[in-house]
């Protein structure tokens, strides 16, 4: 007895052993790849408080600035922003409002009609239904966005060329991967509250509102963090359709002209900083929806 | 109790449908009313904003025209194809859109990799998971400034790194080389593109029955066959997903190559042009030089690809599915 336990001993030591540096292994990995993910973002910032004029008297990388740091590139950018001359507020400050308004507007407009939809093709019955659902999926496999440029023939025709328009109506009627989405969420949903509600006299529309949402804000909130990225970082519609008028640019053009203007790197860098920081501090809130919002499209796939 | 009473009660508790009267059939109509209206929303915005499009294009590329006027269109015995196919910077534009798409692949086999490290749950491995999806979030026109600034010919960190390592001769001139300047596109991508992949890969790993690797362990399989046999065809679903969703973002690139290739004196994008993926020359063609039949044409043509691309996929994830 005592000397099969004996026996045992070493070997399970040994399998400890070989898991303890399996993980540290693993561990070690991770933390490479962290570090390759997270380079950027040092030599950025550090740059963007290193002075243009230590930037432009060293012949090499500056790992960090001997002068100490500065934070005038963030200064210049607010106050000899060229474009303020037509804008009046420096124009990465302009471009961010101009960004939120559009985005969230698209964002929750879409958000409203495509749920509706989806809302429809999940608990109402009507003549088509699944064919027109078919069809609605269908639309998905065309790669639309192959044609973003030759639209603009379309909405110079129609005249919208130089105002928002292109970029925010297309948006409202709703998006079929929403929909998609939504509707794998909802068929999920029991139909014992409708009946219920139905029964209290609530109308259709009425169901969809103060039943359907409120019981659904998981997904509604995934679908809305990932059209908000989109559309915050979104910079082919804006350089096609606002790019001639600096007061209807959007922070990603705003950032993209600056580079153009300024010639020192401490200056774009710190422009870049400025336009990533209020989507790092959103994920950082809410990093774990975003997770949870991915997670439950690969569970649904 | 009378067969009616039966149905009262029945009706009541909810377990059959009422009989349709009148008021319930007028309902039913409203209500069908309503469903088809709403369904009908999402499906006219397609028709309008993504049907309209490509059907003015398709018309446009056997046209010549006046700058953007669709009045001034007139048949052109397809002029317009001959130039674009005999154009060799289209061929060009091509070769580096394939080039950068590739990236998806690496990006992938980044994601599964990340993702099963992560799934091992060593100390950290919730902040890991964190901070891997950072670069996602990140606009692409900031992470080629980022980026821009790092490949810096003279300046940047990464041939300062190769001159502390390899000497002076292991510089790269990344923005003046046309060997290598591809290579910097190739790279910003598989930095930023991994991140959805892991999470993704990351719920699909946790979602495989674990009674399946229990089987596996007692008929002695090793921890390799185990990945071959179950891993792998368990997130075979995923895996289709994110290549096709990865490869038409690659096909597709357009953020990254606009910001690392503005146009140069010569006209060029990027040393002989290997900064110019073909949406990037579309966008230059239709935009630089207002011409949009040519404009049109290459975007069918990358329409078509992508589609294809798509459609192979999908076709092979259903194949994938039917032996499963």
């Amino acid at each position: 007895m005592s000397a099969t336990e004996t026996a045992v001993l070493p070997a399970k030591r040994r399998k400890n052993k070989k898991v303890v540096a399996l993980r540290a292994v693993i561990f070690a990995v991770l933390l490479l790849y962290t570090i390759f993910l997270f380079a950027p973002f040092y030599v950025t910032i550090i740059t963007s408080l290193t002075s243009v004029e230590e930037l432009n008297s060293s012949v090499s990388f500056i790992w960090w600035p001997k002068e100490g740091i500065t934070f005038d590139s963030y200064k210049t950018l607010f106050t000899e922003d060229p474009f303020m001359y037509i804008t009046t507020i420096p124009s990465l400050i302009l471009g961010f409002i101009n960004t939120m308004w559009m985005t969230l507007l698209t964002v929750f407009v879409s958000l409203f009609v495509s749920g509706l939809a989806a809302y429809s093709y999940s608990k109402l019955r009507f003549k088509g239904r699944e064919k027109l659902f078919m069809l609605q999926v269908a639309t998905m496999m065309i790669p639309t966005a192959a044609m973003t440029m030759p639209s603009f023939l379309f909405y110079d025709y129609l005249g919208w060329t130089g105002t928002v328009l292109p970029i925010i109506i297309p948006g409202l009627f709703g998006g079929a991967s929403t929909i998609f989405f939504l509707r794998m969420y909802f068929d999920q949903m029991s139909n014992d509250t409708i009946e219920a509600a139905k029964l209290d006299g609530l109308g259709v529309f009425s169901i969809y509102v103060k039943i359907m949402i409120p019981l659904s804000i998981p997904a509604f909130v995934a679908q809305f963090i990932f059209s908000f990225v989109g559309g915050y970082n979104n910079y082919m519609g804006p350089l096609l359709y606002l790019y001639d008028d600096p007061n209807m640019w959007t922070l990603q053009l705003a950032l993209s002209e600056l580079t153009g203007v300024f010639s020192s790197n401490a200056d774009k860098c710190a422009a870049a900083v400025i336009a990533l920081v209020p989507l790092l501090i959103f994920y950082a809130c809410l990093q774990k929806l975003f997770i949870e919002g991915i997670s439950v499209g690969a569970g649904k796939e | 109790m009378a067969y009616q009473e039966k149905v009262a009660v029945a009706e009541a508790v909810g377990a059959v449908e009422p009989a349709p009267t009148a008021r319930r059939r007028k309902k039913i109509n409203k209500e069908a009313a309503f469903g088809l209206i709403t369904v009908l929303i999402p499906l006219i915005g397609f028709v309008v904003f993504s049907g309209f499009p490509i059907v003015i294009s398709f018309i446009v590329m056997f046209c010549d025209m006046d700058y953007y006027n669709l009045g001034s269109i007139a048949w052109n015995n397809f002029a317009t194809f001959q130039k674009v196919f005999t154009d060799d910077v289209f061929y060009r534009s091509l070769l580096v859109t394939l080039w950068v798409a590739s990236a998806q692949f690496v990006s992938l086999a980044i994601s599964l990799l990340m993702s099963v490290l992560l799934s091992k749950k060593v100390f950290g491995s919730k902040v890991f998971q964190i901070l891997f999806f950072v670069p996602y979030v990140c606009s692409s026109i900031a992470v080629s400034i980022m980026w821009m600034w790092m490949f810096n010919d003279s300046f940047g960190i990464i041939n300062d790194l190769l001159v502390r390592m390899f000497g002076e001769g292991a510089r790269v001139q990344w923005f003046n080389d046309p060997s290598v300047y591809t290579w910097m596109i190739f790279i910003v991508t598989v930095w930023q593109a991994p991140g959805y992949g892991i999470v993704m890969y990351k719920a699909a790993l946790g979602s495989v029955d674990p009674a399946l690797y229990e089987a596996a362990q007692m008929d002695g399989a090793n921890a390799w066959t185990q990945f071959y046999k179950i891993t792998l065809p368990s997130i075979a679903p995923t895996t289709f997903y994110l290549l096709m969703a990865g490869v038409i973002a690659g096909l597709l690139s357009f953020d990254i190559p606009k910001l690392f290739s503005p146009l140069d004196w010569t006209g060029e994008a990027g040393p002989d042009n290997m900064g110019l993926t073909t949406v990037l020359y579309v966008y230059i063609r239709g935009m630089t030089y207002h011409d949009m039949p040519a404009a049109s044409v290459m975007s069918w043509v990358m329409f078509v690809i992508t589609f294809i691309a798509s459609f192979i996929m999908f076709k092979m994830r259903n194949r994938k599915e039917r032996e499963a």
